[in-house]
């Protein structure tokens, strides 16, 4: 069945106008319901568990299911200008899914176009936008984005994630051991808008625009290589698949996100090594994972030790020689950065370098410790600060602080892609780096987000070619609410 | 000093009466039951083999991907319960993430210490 289910019309309201885009008003998004009698969004039975239902007014899951939907589509369609209705065709189905993983959804832009009389030439645009910059419908009947999502998730059976389902608040009150439907959906329209590159760039890819007919897509050409100093889409094949695992060099230079990461980006860590001379300068760094790290102001300054001399095992072991020290690990092998920064703490220390193994980029420094704080900041550099420190030890010194020139997730003043390495086993760029804190709506896990934030995709649709409903630079965020 | 669950109070000269251990790893679905059905497969599909082109006499291009070139939301079960969440366009990076093998071991829980406060 194929219904129109739900708008998202607001009223108009006057936005900016690019002067190469045609005057729009606030975009008509509608959810348009492929699922059949009693399933999906058409669905008459109630959640399996009552903590899955929040401030959802529907009556059932199907009823929930198109509330949320209808949230999601009226949050892009008040922030997004477009004369022309765009239609997500929508549907619930049985996708993977077992006691401790799911697929939870996908989603997509159904085409693109390029050369249609608006935008750039030669560039391909997500059929939502193309549209949107034309001023007619391109085409025809069909869906602008696509998406379908797990109904298995909702089973209520533990061998599917738990039993615990998708919570259907449109809150931000997601009890654990359920899954916030609204922001993923939130999450997943973006990249069905706009968000998301579309060239061939992972294992055994060919590096090019496979998805656009050979054209560069409009979100490519925001992504520039600090190394190479060349956009995606003046890159050859070879230069683009080696740029999308080039993580820290794979930005975003559109302007837009440029002028505003101000606004959304704290300071990201750096480590000033501060003796011997021979090796004195300033380091970028990243934090650990753990919440409840404490850095004060002016930093932590003091004498390094080498954690991995002084213990056999720096996952489960400490020592005495740590107290009031910085401790200075390789990323280790057994475990995440935040145990042997716990281990350390333990003992007295002051702050953790966590170095890489691998020769380019900085460490991952996921992971937490459930039922312990870590509250000593540590943070993690690359392999030739370790280095550099461990053949000093005895007279090296170091201060994990705050930069004062550099924001978190950022490169030479620009926002990082998600390009991981080591992880060579498929980047996903279309993503932000998973070092911008405080976290933002399209890095590649979730993170702690307000209800409805949207942040640096606003700024970043503009800059791929979208007429935004709001004064960019106006757009007050505060650690997760948002105005407007 | 080596930490395990049955470590006694540390020497007075150098720390608290404390023992901490790790807990064994998370559970996680093994790599190779990870079977995405034929649409999740399809969204995965970035060859370009399933998009189809439309040249039209104004010269501009459409293109339909055709259900391929699809970004895919996958979740975990995280320490505590907790619904980890992920978006790729890989489906080795999302077999990988969502069978723990995304390069970090998730150690989850330290045994509180015996001595209360670590410091």
């Amino acid at each position: 069945m194929r219904c129109v289910i739900a708008t998202g019309l607001i009223t108009a309201l006057l936005g900016l106008v690019m002067p190469e885009f045609a005057p729009l008003h606030a975009a008509t998004i509608v959810i348009q319901n492929n699922d059949g009698v009693g399933e999906g969004f058409n669905e008459t039975d109630a959640p399996p568990n009552g903590n899955q239902v929040g401030n959802n007014p529907g009556a059932n899951l199907g009823e929930m299911r198109v509330n949320v939907f209808n949230a999601a589509a009226q949050r892009w369609g008040q922030l997004l200008n477009s004369a022309i209705t765009i239609t997500i065709a929508a549907e619930f189905n049985d996708l993977f899914c077992d006691q401790f993983s799911a697929v939870l959804g996908q989603a997509a832009a159904t085409g693109t176009a390029a050369n249609f009389g608006a935008g750039s030439a030669n560039v391909a645009y997500h059929i939502a936008l193309a549209e949107s910059l034309a001023g007619f419908n391109i085409n025809g009947g069909d869906a602008e984005v696509t998406a379908t999502f797990n109904s298995a998730v909702d089973s209520g059976n533990a061998n599917c994630l738990g039993g615990g389902g998708f919570y259907y608040g449109l809150d931000g009150n997601a009890p654990d051991g359920t899954t916030p439907l609204f922001v993923v959906v939130l999450h997943e329209l973006a990249h069905g808008l706009g968000f998301s590159q579309l060239a061939d760039v992972g294992p055994g890819g060919t590096g090019e625009f496979t998805g656009t007919g050979g054209f560069p897509d409009a979100f490519s050409r925001n992504l520039h290589d600090l190394e190479t100093a060349k956009s995606w889409d003046t890159m050859s094949n070879g230069e683009r698949l080696a740029s999308a695992v080039n993580d820290p060099d794979l930005v975003w230079e559109g302007t837009q996100v440029t002028a505003q990461r101000t606004q959304f980006l704290d300071p990201a860590p750096e480590v000033d090594i501060n003796a011997p001379p021979g090796i004195v300068g300033t380091h970028p760094a990243n934090f650990g994972e753990e919440p409840t790290i404490v850095l004060p102001m002016g930093g932590v300054t003091a004498d390094v030790v080498d954690g991995d001399a002084l213990v056999g095992d720096p996952c489960a072991d400490t020592s005495g020689a740590m107290a009031g020290r910085i401790v200075l690990y390789d990323l280790p092998a057994g475990c995440s950065a935040a145990f042997p920064a716990f281990l350390a703490e333990f003992s007295g220390a002051v702050g953790v370098i966590i170095a890489n193994t691998s020769a380019t980029g900085l460490p991952d420094m996921s992971g937490q410790i459930t039922n312990q704080d870590v509250t000593i900041p540590y943070v993690g550099v690359m392999q030739q600060v370790g280095t550099d420190l461990r053949a000093n030890i005895g007279s090296a010194n170091a201060t994990i602080g705050e930069s004062d020139t550099v924001l978190n997730g950022e490169n030479q003043g620009m926002l990082r892609m998600f390009a991981p390495s080591p992880f060579v086993m498929g980047s996903s760029v279309s993503h932000w780096a998973s070092e911008a804190r405080p976290d933002l709506l399209m890095e590649s896990a979730r993170g702690e987000l307000g209800y409805n934030q949207v942040d640096l995709t606003l700024p970043a649709m503009n800059d791929i070619g979208w007429s935004v409903n709001v004064d960019l630079g106006e757009i007050f965020f505060m650690h997760g609410f948002e105005d407007p | 000093m080596r930490f395990t669950a049955t470590l006694l109070a540390a020497a007075a000269t150098c720390l608290p009466c404390a023992v901490a251990a790790e807990s064994p790893e998370l559970p996680a679905t093994p790599r190779s039951a990870i079977e995405f059905g034929p649409s999740t497969q399809r969204a995965f599909d970035r060859s370009g083999d399933l998009v189809s082109l439309e040249e039209r006499p104004d010269g501009s291009l459409n293109v339909r991907q055709n259900g391929s070139f699809q970004n895919v939301s996958v979740a975990r079960v995280g320490p505590g319960g907790k619904i980890e969440t992920y978006c790729t366009t890989d489906s080795g990076r999302a077999r990988d993430w969502m069978a723990r093998l995304d390069g970090r071991p998730a150690n989850v829980e330290a045994v509180a210490p015996a001595g209360g406060d670590p410091k």
